[in-house]
């Protein structure tokens, strides 16, 4: 069962076709995926039986409606994560799952602390957009679970970068010891200084069970990057009982990725 | 030294430059501004001051086509314009179009002045430019990367719109409630123009969730009774007293003929007069144009009745549903550049007369570097049972969107088989793919557009983009 988190707030840059890939990706394997879309006035229940929560960007001024929905839902969220639901959460959704987010007029909004993250939107500064390459680290999980696909698409070595287009003003810092999802040039990322871009916390590190993904890629993040998109599909289904996900045919997904891989490294 | 030896500087010097930039091939509507702007600050605004009347159109979608619609009804009452052309909407641009045209605002009989200006802009040109007309179309989510988003636009716009003279008049759509919101903190007269009711056939915006955007005054949620296009239509705060007024000026919207042109019933409250007319332009887009040109105009003092006669047999501007003969198909351009708009293209060719279809995406600053607007709308229906080809630097991005789309399993060919090099190329092997009489839809992001239409210049199909 997939989450959609506040669609109504949180879709602002296509981040729906995370969704659609996950649901379509399933179906191509004969896993029925139900979808359930989580608004803001929901109440606790809505995240029992969720296996995957996705959750997308919205544009700063939503950000006080989301962490007011946080305030009331953030517990029953983390405790689904807690208990292994995995996560993904992208731009504005990573933001307001962190620590905290502080606005550029100082008003800090305290949140779940589900991502151990702390983000603050600068005052002065320019926004950080355009087309990213992020290098996954050579033991990463996520290129080892788009190994096979690539090589078979006749593009061996696409599944070493998550590759993506991002557009924020916040700045986010990772909490000691949080993986980044991947390593980027400077002045691009989590906050332009340390080279990293996103998050990724694997299952049963720090305690918690679930999967948590956050990245600032949109693109959407999921489409061209099938080995992400099956990493928390497979974290996902793992909890019905489907240990392996069948090879798909990814000629699409891996042309577009070297595509955009080509053309956006600097 | 002086600002009028200043501006003779500077117009003289510009002169050169435009003359230069023409003859090295270049259309020179802009350059010329950026340098008089450097040597002599505020030289729009000198000029400026001489116009009798200064209209400006701003906003996310339908800039152009209105600003074409409000000098076609100008110029059809008898009064002379000037305008500045579509590519040259910033400030620089605005600046050489005074500069170029400034004998004539000099002069007795001086034309009334209909500018086209692009939304991050308006703040620096309402500085230098008295502004009489006021015309908002809409504020919509579009070339995000560009702008940040929407929230920027806003707050650009709310001290140009507090700041109006009275005497002014902003003209603005009802049915975006943002704008509404912004229209509120105007001291100058306000009219305001939108649909009368639900259109016969609309497209919403496939990213629009049923409970819709958020009050812009209270931040409650806002229902949304009809949707006439988008974000636009009809809306109530569930929470607060913030609702859609009865536009001054409405249509109503009847069905499409193909593309052909669409039947259209406008009314006037002030007079209560009503006129219908079939404008040949097709869609709820062109209809939302046409009336806010009609507002803009009586606002002039053009009556409103031979307004909207006048829209009857008004060709829209390029790229709007343009169509070219081309070896005896008929080919129609049309300009996507956001999920409200390109929904709407593929509503109205989904049911249309189509045999082949062109899609093609690009990226390039203009067209919006971010391209994943394209996964909030559904092109499946317009492919459906259509040869179709994918162009544009973003092709195999397209190609993905088509994979995942729900309805894929309609299309006659795999996407990733359906990729052509350029535009160009796409069209030609869709026109040899098209039985002689046909009709290929083609949509085209900016870049790709004005790639495919200099090219159908070059080879005399099209004349090339006017001046």
């Amino acid at each position: 069962m997939i989450a959609q988190l506040f669609p109504e707030r949180l879709n602002l840059y296509g981040d729906a076709g995370n969704v659609r890939t996950l649901v379509q990706r399933a179906a191509w394997r004969g896993a029925d995926v139900e979808l359930r879309t989580v608004r803001i006035e929901a109440d606790v229940s809505a995240f029992t039986d969720v296996d995957l929560i996705v959750a997308g960007g919205g544009p700063d001024s939503d950000q006080f409606a989301v962490a007011d929905g946080l305030d009331r839902l953030g517990d029953a969220l983390s405790d689904a994560v807690r208990c292994g639901a995995s996560l993904l959460a992208v731009c504005g959704a990573y933001q307001n799952l962190g620590q905290f987010y502080e606005t550029s007029a100082g008003d800090r909004l305290r949140g779940p602390g589900l991502l151990n993250v702390e983000t603050v939107a600068p005052q002065v500064g320019r926004r950080m957009v355009g087309g990213v390459v992020a290098r996954l680290d050579p033991d990463s999980p996520i290129a080892a679970m788009g190994r096979a696909s690539a090589a078979r698409a006749g593009f061996a070595g696409e599944e070493n970068t998550v590759v993506g287009f991002e557009n924020h003003a916040g700045r986010t810092q990772l909490g000691p010891g949080v993986r980044a999802l991947g390593r980027v040039p400077r002045g691009h990322g989590n906050n332009g200084d340390d080279a990293t871009e996103g998050l990724l916390a694997l299952p049963r590190e720090d305690g918690i069970l679930g999967l948590r993904v956050a990245s600032y890629l949109h693109g959407p993040l999921l489409p061209a990057n099938p080995h992400l998109a099956d990493l928390l599909l497979s974290a996902a289904l793992a909890r019905h009982g489907v240990t392996d996900l069948i090879a798909l045919d990814d000629r699409a997904e891996w042309a577009a990725h070297a595509a955009n891989a080509r053309r956006w490294s600097s | 030294m002086g600002n009028r030896t200043r501006d003779g500087l500077a117009v003289v010097l510009t002169d050169v430059v435009a003359r230069s930039a023409r003859a090295a091939g270049y259309r020179a509507t802009t350059l010329p501004g950026v340098v008089a702007e450097r040597l002599s600050p505020r030289i729009t605004s000198r000029i400026a001051a001489a116009a009798p009347a200064v209209v400006v159109v701003s906003g996310t979608n339908g800039k152009t086509t209105t600003t074409r619609l409000i000098v076609d009804l100008l110029e059809a009452a008898g009064r002379r314009t000037i305008s500045n052309p579509s590519g040259a909407n910033l400030l620089a641009g605005v600046t050489s179009m005074f500069i170029a045209h400034r004998a004539a605002l000099s002069a007795a009989d001086a034309p009334i002045v209909v500018l086209e200006v692009d939304e991050m802009s308006l703040d620096r040109v309402a500085s230098q430019v008295p502004i009489h007309v006021l015309v908002a179309t809409n504020l919509v989510r579009d070339q995000l990367d560009r702008y940040g988003e929407t929230d920027a636009i806003t707050r650009r716009w709310r001290p140009v719109i507090r700041d109006l003279p009275t005497e002014s008049t902003l003209v603005v759509c009802a049915d975006d409630p943002r704008l509404l919101h912004l229209a509120a903190g105007a001291t100058a007269r306000t009219q305001t123009f939108g649909l009368a009711e639900a259109p016969a056939e609309s497209s919403a915006d496939p990213a629009l969730t049923p409970e819709g955007d958020s009050c812009p005054a209270c931040d409650g949620p806002l229902a949304r009774r009809w949707v006439g296009l988008g974000h636009l239509g009809d809306y109530r705060c569930a929470r607060c007293s913030f609702v859609r007024p009865r536009p001054s000026i409405a249509v109503s919207v009847g069905d499409a003929h193909d593309f052909a042109g669409t039947h259209m019933t406008f009314s006037d409250v002030a007079s209560g007069a009503e006129q219908s007319l079939t404008l040949a332009m097709p869609g709820v887009s062109n209809a939302y144009n046409a009336v806010a040109a009609v507002t803009a105009v009586v606002a002039l003092g053009v009556p409103f009745r031979s307004a909207v006669e006048s829209l009857s047999g008004l060709r829209p501007p390029w790229g709007r549903y343009e169509r070219v003969d081309i070896d005896g198909r008929e080919v129609i351009l049309s300009l996507g550049k956001n999920p409200a708009s390109v929904a709407e293209l593929v509503r109205i060719g989904a049911s249309a007369n189509v045999d082949t279809v062109v899609v093609g995406v690009n990226d390039a600053a203009a067209d919006g570097r971010d391209a994943s607007w394209y996964w909030d709308v559904d092109l499946a229906p317009l492919l459906a049972g259509r040869q179709f080809l994918l162009a544009g630097t973003r092709r195999l991005d397209l190609a993905l969107r088509l994979k995942y789309s729900a309805t894929h399993a309609l299309h006659t060919q795999s996407p990733a088989n359906a990729m052509a090099d350029t535009p160009a190329d796409a069209l030609s092997r869709m026109v040899a793919a098209t039985p002689l009489g046909g009709r290929v839809f083609v949509v085209l992001t900016y870049t790709a557009l004005l790639e495919l239409r200099s090219v159908l210049a070059a080879r005399m199909l099209l004349p090339p983009m006017p001046a």
